[in-house]
């Protein structure tokens, strides 16, 4: 990353996130209302987070400080297309939980599967609408199998 | 001594037909999870997580263990038919098999892989049914001080082994145990660090976390490299070619050399937290290589080169097994996941588990024993047919594995928030591999946060909060000095690593020209 002249590398990015996470993390544990709450053992509620987001910050001192030399490799591949198709994948994902939510597993399984397909490129489109078909059969075969209760089906 | 009553429960668990039918149910899903390049054991595992709470105990541990048994050796089915290893353990058995499918031996090499696996499975899977009884006896004479020195050390190992990089290694440990604590404090039961929300006062469960990091994050993964298009379809007809010669006894009998050797290494890496099937497969093949009259063989389809890889590989899933039943602490990402089905069903990994669920300890560990054969049985049968299943297109594959993943999260407890949880950690995960931090500190941390956090708390309430007088004891003091030693000698050797993984990278057959 490139803040006007200056680069910082991405393990610096990453420690530099972690700390400040850990650090918002440290500053609830001392101004929480249960931080210094005491408990049986003589220790207080806060205690225990305290000791953890401070090993956290100083690690990713260590990491800001000593950065590794190689850039990563899958960051180095990562795209804006890609990006957008994981996101996409991802907003498929929430659509596929609200409609198992509401109208149960098959109602939701069969067009999520058949269109996530058609999405990601099977063609022609009724191979997604029979692929669509045979997952969401397969994947219904291997829970009966296992006998785990699925959403909307008694 | 083995008590018959014990042995005599043990064995009533396991002679129900259902844990039989998990175990076979189990397998095949791990065949295939293992086949499928992409799909870890941990994600495979971690899918299989939310249907063993449904189960009956001994048929929800013959679920795990199969899934773990037969991913284990399906990695090595796409590593020899289309050099690409399904689970990351396989990697070193692809340097060999796949020049011997090159050359028509495919089948050859696949049944070395099978018998080398099977045999080094079932030997350690003895070693761990003698061991871990032993020294979960040692186990039971350590104090809360001892507990904590232990869970130390096991972090700085687990941190520091699991990544060319120790200090990003020990930064995952770190965040596992940020996510370890969020939820109510086990002492005064008031809630901390849940931000105002009220579904996190239980804590972050095990099944949205395993579930997001091993499955949503791989897959996320996977669509950021999407281009489109499977590329080893024109393979399929060489792997139907390739099964029709067979492995003969002699040429198997030559193996048994590289067989001991992975086992030894493997069972040693197994045990010691942190290290897992990867670095054992590497060792005890490098290892088998050096010490073989035929060395010159090696890399380019050598029997005893699978056979070592293999052995080495799967000598680690019984043994990785003894640090959680003889302390409570899991040494490796697939033992979270077993420890994780056994709390699931009530019963917390720790020593005193040998004492009150003695029959139960005994059952998972013949169990283990028991989906060996059937492992041997199935994957004989069905590795010709898996060995295009490891062909399924990412355009395919993908949808199903984020589908199981939401379903399985999701159905186990309806509480749409597990399921809100999994994609927030699924991101966390996705963005982990993006800057290549290590994920099994952090699910191996998170684990363990809460006994480091009951273990220290005790130990400081005995001492009444002298902290220097917890950990007095000789013991105490000789794993804290270890896990100082560990953390120093990680950076002296942490170049290294790097260097050898770039020289296993340079090896690898992706990158090798074949004829």
């Amino acid at each position: 990353m490139r803040i006007g002249r200056v680069y910082i590398s991405p393990d610096r990015v990453s420690g530099i996130v972690i700390a400040l996470f850990a650090l918002w993390l440290l500053y609830i544990s001392y101004t929480a209302d249960w931080a210094f709450q005491e408990t049986r053992d003589g220790l207080s509620v806060g205690f225990f987070p305290r000791i953890t987001n401070m090993i956290t910050i100083g690690l990713a001192l260590l990491v800001i400080i000593f950065p590794a030399q190689t850039y990563p490799e899958k960051l180095a591949k990562l795209t804006p297309k890609g990006l957008m198709q994981a996101a996409t994948g991802f907003l498929f994902a929430i659509l596929f939980f609200v409609l198992l939510q509401n109208f149960g597993f098959f109602y939701a399984a069969f067009p999520c599967l058949a269109g996530g397909m058609y999405l990601m490129g099977v063609r022609p489109w009724y191979f997604s609408l029979l692929y669509g078909a045979v997952a969401t059969g397969a994947v219904f075969g291997l829970f009966y199998l296992l006998g785990f209760p699925l959403p909307g089906i008694n | 001594m083995l008590d018959p009553q014990v042995f005599g429960e043990a064995l009533m668990i396991i002679a129900d037909p259902s844990v039989w039918y998990q175990v076979a149910i189990g397998v095949l899903i791990g065949i295939t999870v293992g086949a499928i390049p992409g799909l870890s054991t941990s994600a495979g595992m971690a899918l299989a997580l939310p249907a063993t709470l449904m189960l009956p105990t001994g048929a929800a541990f013959g679920l795990i263990i199969g899934v773990y048994k037969g991913s284990t050796f399906g990695g090595s089915i796409s590593a020899i038919t289309f050099a690409t290893p399904g689970t990351a353990g396989a990697a070193m058995t692809s340097l060999d098999g796949y020049p011997l499918m090159r050359q028509g031996k495919g089948k050859k090499a696949l049944q070395t892989a099978l018998y080398s696996s099977v045999t080094s499975d079932v030997v350690t899977d003895l070693m761990t049914m003698l061991v871990a009884p032993m020294i979960a006896v040692v186990a039971l004479s350590f104090g809360p001080g001892e507990r904590t020195a232990l869970i130390v050390l096991a972090f700085m190992l687990i941190g520091t082994l699991a990544h060319e990089s120790p200090v990003k290694g020990l930064l995952a440990a770190a965040l596992g145990m940020v996510l370890g604590i969020i939820g109510v404090d086990p002492v005064a039961q008031a809630s901390r660090l849940t931000f105002g929300f009220y579904w996190l006062r239980e804590g972050i469960d095990i099944i949205p976390l395993m579930i997001g990091m091993f499955a949503v994050s791989t897959m996320l993964l996977q669509l950021t490299e999407f281009t489109g298009g499977g590329k080893v379809a024109q393979k399929a007809s060489e792997v139907i070619k390739s099964v029709t010669e067979g492995l003969k006894f002699g040429e198997f009998r030559k193996t048994f050399k590289s067989i001991g050797l992975g086992i030894g290494v493997g069972s040693i890496c197994g045990v010691l937290p942190g290290l897992g099937s990867t670095a054992a497969s590497m060792l005890a093949y490098t290892l088998a290589k050096r010490l073989s009259k035929n060395s010159a063989e090696f890399g380019k389809g050598s029997l005893e080169g699978i056979a070592a890889a293999e052995a080495g590989n799967n000598a680690t899933v019984g043994p990785t097994l003894i640090p959680l039943l003889a302390f409570g602490v899991p040494g490796s990402t697939p033992a979270a996941l077993i420890g994780g089905a056994l709390m699931l069903k009530g019963l917390t990994p720790s020593p005193m588990l040998f004492e009150t669920h003695a029959s139960m300890v005994l059952a998972l560990l013949l169990i283990l024993l028991l989906a060996n054969f059937v492992n041997l049985i199935l994957s004989s049968v069905v590795f010709p047919v898996y060995a295009r299943v490891g062909q399924l297109p990412q355009q395919i594959l993908v949808p199903i594995v984020l589908l199981l993943a939401i379903v399985g999260t999701y159905a186990y407890r309806s509480n749409p928030y597990d399921v809100l949880i999994m994609f927030i950690i699924g991101i966390i995960g996705f963005l982990m591999k993006v800057y290549e931090y290590p994920i099994p500190p952090l699910v191996l941390a998170f684990i363990l946060t809460p006994l480091l956090e009951q273990s220290l708390r005790r130990s400081l309430v005995i001492t009444r909060g002298d902290i220097l007088a917890a950990f007095s004891s000789p013991l105490s003091l000789t794993m804290l000095i270890a896990a100082v030693i560990v953390f120093f000698l990680s950076f002296k050797f942490s170049s290294k690593m790097e260097a050898v993984s770039a020289e296993i990278k340079q090896d690898e057959p992706d990158n090798k020209e074949v004829k």
